[in-house]
């Protein structure tokens, strides 16, 4: 019986042995996606796979520091709207390409416009890809972004994560596609992105992409970034530059900022939001004649009220556009007993946002 | 009616704890957020909780049938039918539990095998694989009870891991999420404690293994402990489920936890790949034990020798995984399998409980 | 078939036919051609004996000291008169030819009055000097006894007895083998270890049907529980203070003559991975050494075939830091993860081999050879990725800390099969392997105890002295796997009223 039952076992081995491969060096690893609208349900799309090869001598056992760079893999081509480009360019490849590295799908503007249901929608369904890629709008055309020359040696899909990643830690919303389909797919709110743009032979980042639902509806510049941020995570580091007097700069290095939301009357016709910034931080950068001249509760009241003041505006601006990436109904919902989500979209643009800040400067450096 | 069982063979009575937990610990961990989300919203906690607690209950009513059996000889599922039904009756009956065996180990062991298709490898034979597990399984189960028990507990020491990740890893939930608490209606809270029955399915298996506890008194304790600690191990994962995902999108997903674990461990990336592998130890001591139990019974039921049975039924997997071929005949299976459970948590046990109340009754007013 | 197995029947009795001697004389025709055979007539004044012994057996110097000059003395004029005289204690007179045989054979003297004459006396004389008790050589320890087991049976067992001056430390003398007849001796503690374990032992040794025993090991694979399990069921070790160690606890020790080590049973797995080192260290410190030793067993048997599973199959598992690295070390490597690391693992099978087999000197030369040329030029060759060097020779490494060489072989021979799997089905062929394997422990008993005991069945004592070793203190029960005769080392009790109440505060 074990002498038969060890012949079935190596049998079913051997033969369940027929999947297909992987190995890492007989693949291409696909590690950003760029879409580029061409209008009529047409999309242009690039993709770039890093090709690693061995730098210095042949079988020098590639020691040393691989560099990377040295020949970058790029496929572009249109297609329709939707389609995995992965399969798309399978063609075009010498080896397969594998979508599980993918790491930043990037967006122009008009696609995003046209609206990016089916490119989110395909990317949940799809379990090879991570929930932590990055998502982003391109100011410009992604093609060229993908496919420009750059100072840095290093791929540019990683040179695009990591810069999203970084930033993220400073003044952007952290925001990777588990948290554009926790608010595609969750009721009363809306997904952003971070807007990148090539110039010259750098990136930067551009701001906040705003969406309704799928489509873009606004963006919110670099500097706003902040307040953003401040209404919708607590965050502990990231910088607000505020200006004390004309050209007297103070800069707000946070520590610790945190939020708390309060609202009443949410199944009422005009629900009452009011948001509770505190923010502790520490001045390093301060024009002369500011920090040590000035009290410095005057320039916390000052920077109290420019933040309540752009808090209020860009949430005006939201409810105008009927967008709620601060996903503001939701914290309604959670504050409100059988909330009345039906009409909610109609009741959003009448609800009265308030919002007071709180800032702590503790320190102000190591001079007087 | 049944050969007494030797004391070597038996399991100590903290068996009663590793078993009943391993059992519950089943695929319908992956889903039940989904699952019970579409009908109680973000408060799906509470009827996971709920059925937690009654499971304690049915229990409770499992153990009182089964030690006034005990007097009788063999104390297990079939001869309690057979005596309270008469042969030819009792009989019949007995079938029930039997399918429900086999749809409890086939019905997880083909849904795991369709998680690993999906997640790993697309073009797995199921046979093969199938083949090279069932015969582990009959590895396993030649070796008795002692050996599927040990097997659940070396399941309950790989899971300690789990139990404590759904401690730690609150990245990225969103409180507000769950809140307002008992924000749904009795109707929605019932309906999503029915759909709960999916992953408490593993709960009344202590109708099998009962006549192999030793000093049973003492188990008893520990069955509930571990029901409670399943409990306890559903309503955080469910809670951070909860926490983690919008609720729009958890309807999006077959199997929340599965997407949940994608982004667990921050330097390793798709760690999900992983735990499709280590839920390879959830499986295992389930279809273990209904192998175990399957054959046992069709030795109760059909006179075969257990040995012979277990051949059968482990055949009998392989041909059925190969005959269900694609996802939505398993979710039909899933969902008869998860209706019969119902069933016989709400309405077979409590029905017997009363039974045999009246039974005894009578027999003492006649004697 | 049927021809063949009377052929095979009759193959049997004719080897097993009567070749034992019937008389003293028989014996002697037989023997007498040996070279080492010593067979002559003592002509004293006044008293004639025929002496034989073999010289290869016994020291010849002590048989001219000791028998010799007595023999000529005035008084002796018959056996009986030698048995009296010798100053030699356990002087056998006997005329039953199979233990003259046996006697003669080891190291005894045989004197008879004529030669061919049944009644002999056998005389035990000192054996010639084998090796001497040296420090042992694979279980080595930095601090601790440095004693180590040698073959001499008699020498064995004096280093155990003289650990465990007790009336009730019992040795049991077994003799085993149809044509060897070595001897093998029992040593437990009345009262301690469990009777029902040495019943299973006496009775598995006593049914042995073997022609001869030469060592230990071999004994240990007769009497295992599984013999075709890979793992070993009985620790054996070269240590007389382990064994007498395990002798206190209510293990059973085994000592075979001619066999440098002694085995200890029942055991379980995770005693192969605790050197006795261990309890010679602070018990946090012994701990630590534990848990490192198994935790690199662990990854030692499954790093090869983890990465083999993840580099062919699961590429998305890898860091995206570590990715660029990886793919370099491979690019120029033209075979599949799994051929690349079966070269690199039968390499070092083959150096592993080599180191074992040639003598010291030139085995470090090999190790320098292996670990230096052959594995930067199979790298520089392109034949395998540096990566996979470094972990290969890691869990080699890993394999070498076990302090059990039987158990170290098992390890290093559990890569194969992960390997294989993981080359086959990646990550959840490589799972289903290791729980195969997880399986085979389960069912595996050592004496028809658990195996993987404190494991399954969950004994909390037992974890005590398992993974972590606490404080002596912290022990006071004997393994509960072994069911002791008694189960307490030491009175809890006691303890506290000789330690006296505990101090009520600071500075009091």
């Amino acid at each position: 019986m074990k002498r038969k039952a060890a012949a079935a076992l190596l049998m079913a081995v051997s033969l369940a042995g027929c999947v297909p491969t992987n190995i890492i060096d007989d693949i291409l690893m696909v590690e950003a996606e760029g879409y580029d609208y061409l209008g009529n349900g047409r999309v242009y799309g690039t993709v770039t796979m890093p090709n690693y090869v061995a730098g210095g001598a042949q079988g020098a056992g590639g020691g040393g520091v691989p560099t990377t760079a040295a020949m970058m893999w790029l496929a572009e081509g249109a297609t329709y709207d939707g389609k995995s480009l992965v399969d798309k360019f399978q063609s075009k490849g010498q080896r397969p390409l594998r979508v599980g590295k993918l790491r930043v799908m990037l967006f122009d503007k008009e696609y995003a416009k046209h609206g990016l249901k089916k490119q989110i929608e395909f990317r949940n369904r799809d379990p090879d890809t991570a929930r932590d890629l990055y998502l982003a709008v391109v100011d410009g055309s992604a093609n060229k972004l993908l496919s420009g020359k750059y100072q840095t040696a290093i791929p540019i899909s990683r040179y695009v994560s990591d810069m999203i990643d970084q930033n993220q830690n400073q003044n952007y919303p952290t925001n990777d596609a588990h948290d554009v389909f926790f608010s595609y797919y969750g009721n009363y709110m809306d997904p952003f992105m971070p807007m990148i743009k090539k110039r010259g032979k750098h990136l930067e980042m551009q701001g906040l992409a705003l969406f309704k639902k799928d489509k873009y509806a606004l963006s919110i510049p670099e500097r706003d970034a902040f307040v953003f941020k401040m209404l919708y995570e607590p965050f502990n580091q990231g910088v607000y530059d505020y200006e004390f007097m004309p050209r007297k700069h103070v800069a707000l290095r946070n520590v610790n900022a945190r939020v708390q939301y309060r609202v009443r009357n949410g199944n009422g016709a005009e629900p009452d939001i009011k948001a509770k910034v505190s923010i502790e931080g520490q001045v390093r950068q301060a024009a002369p004649g500011t920090i040590g001249e000035v009290p410095i509760e005057e320039i916390e009241d000052g920077m109290e009220k420019e933040l309540e003041q752009k808090a209020a505006e860009m949430v005006g601006k939201f409810q105008k556009k009927s967008i709620d990436p601060l996903r503001l109904g939701d914290r309604v919902r959670s504050f409100t007993r059988r909330f009345d989500g039906d009409t909610w979209q109609d009741r959003y643009p009448n609800a009265h946002f308030h919002c007071s800040v709180q800032i702590d400067i503790n320190q102000t450096g190591i001079s007087r | 009616m049944s050969q007494k069982i030797s004391e070597a063979n038996k399991i100590s009575p903290i068996g009663a704890f590793f078993l009943p937990h391993s059992m519950e610990l089943g695929v319908g961990a992956l889903s039940i957020h989904r699952i019970v989300s579409q009908y109680s919203g973000h408060d799906a906690w509470i009827p996971v909780l709920l059925f937690g607690l009654s499971t304690v209950g049915l229990m409770w009513m499992a153990f009182r049938l089964l030690e006034k059996e005990r007097a009788n000889g063999g104390s297990d599922i079939f001869s309690i039918n057979q005596r309270f039904f008469g042969r030819w009756l009792g009989g019949a009956m007995n079938v029930i539990p039997l399918i429900y065996l086999a749809l409890f180990g086939f019905v997880l062991l083909r849904s795991y095998i369709q998680i690993l298709q999906i997640w790993i490898f697309p073009q797995l034979p199921t046979w093969g694989y199938v083949i090279i597990y069932c015969l582990m399984v009959w590895y396993i189960v030649i070796g008795g009870i002692r050996t599927v028990t040990g097997i659940s507990l070396l399941s309950f020491f790989f899971m300690l891991p789990v139990f404590f990740t759904f401690l730690t890893s609150v990245r990225g939930a969103h409180y507000a999420n769950i809140l307002p608490m008992f924000d749904h209606g009795p109707v929605e809270i019932l309906k999503g404690f029915k759909a709960c029955t999916h992953s408490y399915l593993g709960c009344p298996m202590v109708f099998f293994f009962y006549p192999f506890l030793k000093r049973p008194e003492r188990a008893e304790k520990w069955s509930y402990f571990s029901l409670l600690l399943m409990t306890y191990t559903y309503v955080t994962m469910m809670i951070l489920g909860l926490l983690y995902f919008s609720q729009g999108e958890i309807k999006t997903l077959v199997w929340p936890t599965m997407s949940y674990w994608k982004t667990f461990v921050p330097i390793l990336d798709s760690v999900d790949v992983f735990f499709v592998i280590y839920w390879l130890w959830i499986l295992l001591p389930s279809t273990c034990f209904a192998a175990w139990a399957l054959s046992r019974g069709m030795k109760r039921v059909f006179y075969l020798k257990q040995k012979h049975a277990l051949v059968f039924v482990l055949i009998g997997f392989i041909c059925a995984s190969e005959w269900v071929r694609d996802a939505r005949e398993i979710n039909w299976l899933t969902k008869v399998f998860a209706e019969l459970g119902f069933y016989t948590f709400f309405v077979y046990i409590p029905f017997l409980f009363v039974y045999q109340w009246i039974f005894y009754k009578v027999r003492r007013k006649n004697a | 078939m049927f021809g063949k197995k009377s052929w095979k029947k009759k193959r049997l009795q004719e080897v097993s036919g009567d070749l034992n001697p019937k008389t003293v004389a028989d014996l002697y025709a037989q023997l007498k051609d040996y070279p080492d055979f010593t067979h002559f007539e003592y002509k004293g004044s006044r008293f004639h004996c025929w002496i034989s012994f073999f010289r290869s057996l016994v020291d010849v110097d002590y048989v001219h000291r000791d028998i010799l000059s007595y023999l000529s003395e005035q008084s002796v004029h018959s056996l009986s008169d030698i048995q009296n005289r010798l100053p030699i204690e356990k002087l056998i007179r006997t005329k039953d030819v199979s233990e003259i045989q046996s006697k003669l054979l080891r190291n005894y003297v045989i004197i008879q009055e004529k030669e061919h004459d049944p009644d002999c006396l056998i005389v035990p004389m000192i054996p010639i000097v084998r090796r001497q008790v040296v420090q042992p050589e694979i279980e080595t320890s930095i601090i601790g006894p440095k004693e180590g087991f040698v073959e001499a049976l008699d020498v064995n067992l004096s280093l155990v007895r003289q650990r465990i001056p007790i009336p009730q430390c019992s040795v049991e003398e077994v003799t085993v083998g149809k044509i060897s007849n070595t001897r093998v001796s029992l040593i437990y503690i009345e009262g301690i270890a469990n009777e029902e374990n040495v019943n299973t032992v006496r009775q598995r040794i006593r049914d042995l049907e073997v022609s001869s025993l030469i060592d230990v090991t071999m004994l240990a694979d007769l009497i295992s529980d599984n013999c075709h399990s890979p793992f070993p069921q009985f620790i054996d070790t070269e240590r007389p203070d382990r064994a007498a160690g395990a002798v206190y606890e209510g293990k059973i020790a085994v000592l075979v003559d001619g066999s440098p080590s002694a085995l200890i049973l029942p055991s379980t797995i995770v005693e192969f991975f605790s050197a006795f080192d261990d309890y010679f260290l602070a018990w946090h410190i012994g701990s630590g050494y534990r848990l490192i030793r198994l935790f690199f067993v662990v990854l030692s048997s499954v790093a090869p075939s983890l990465y083999v599973a993840v580099l062919t199959y699961h590429y998305q598992l890898i860091p995206k830091e570590l990715l660029g690295s990886l793919i370099l070390s491979r690019s120029i490597v033209p075979f599949d993860p799994i051929m690349e690391a079966l070269i690199l693992e039968v390499m070092i099978e083959l150096l592993r081999e080599a180191g074992a087999r040639l003598p010291t000197k030139v085995g470090q030369t090999i190790g320098i050879v292996g670990g230096i040329v052959i594995g930067t030029a199979s790298v520089q060759a392109g034949l395998t990725s540096n990566v996979l060097l470094i972990i290969v020779a890691m869990s080699a490494l890993g394999s070498f800390i076990t302090p059990n060489y039987r158990m170290a072989t098992t390890i290093r021979f559990l890569r194969f099969p992960f390997l294989i799997s993981a080359g086959v089905l990646g990550l959840p062929g490589l799972a289903l392997c290791i729980t195969f394997f997880i399986c085979h422990l389960l069912k595996l008993t050592s004496l028809g105890r658990p195996y993987i005991e404190p494991i399954y069945p969950l004994r909390v004592t037992d974890l005590k002295d398992a993974f972590i070793r606490l404080p002596y203190s912290a022990q006071i029960t004997r393994p509960m796997f072994l069911r002791p005769g008694d189960a307490t080392r030491s009175n809890p009790r006691r303890i506290r009223m000789k330690r006296g109440p505990r101090q009520p505060d600071i500075d009091e």
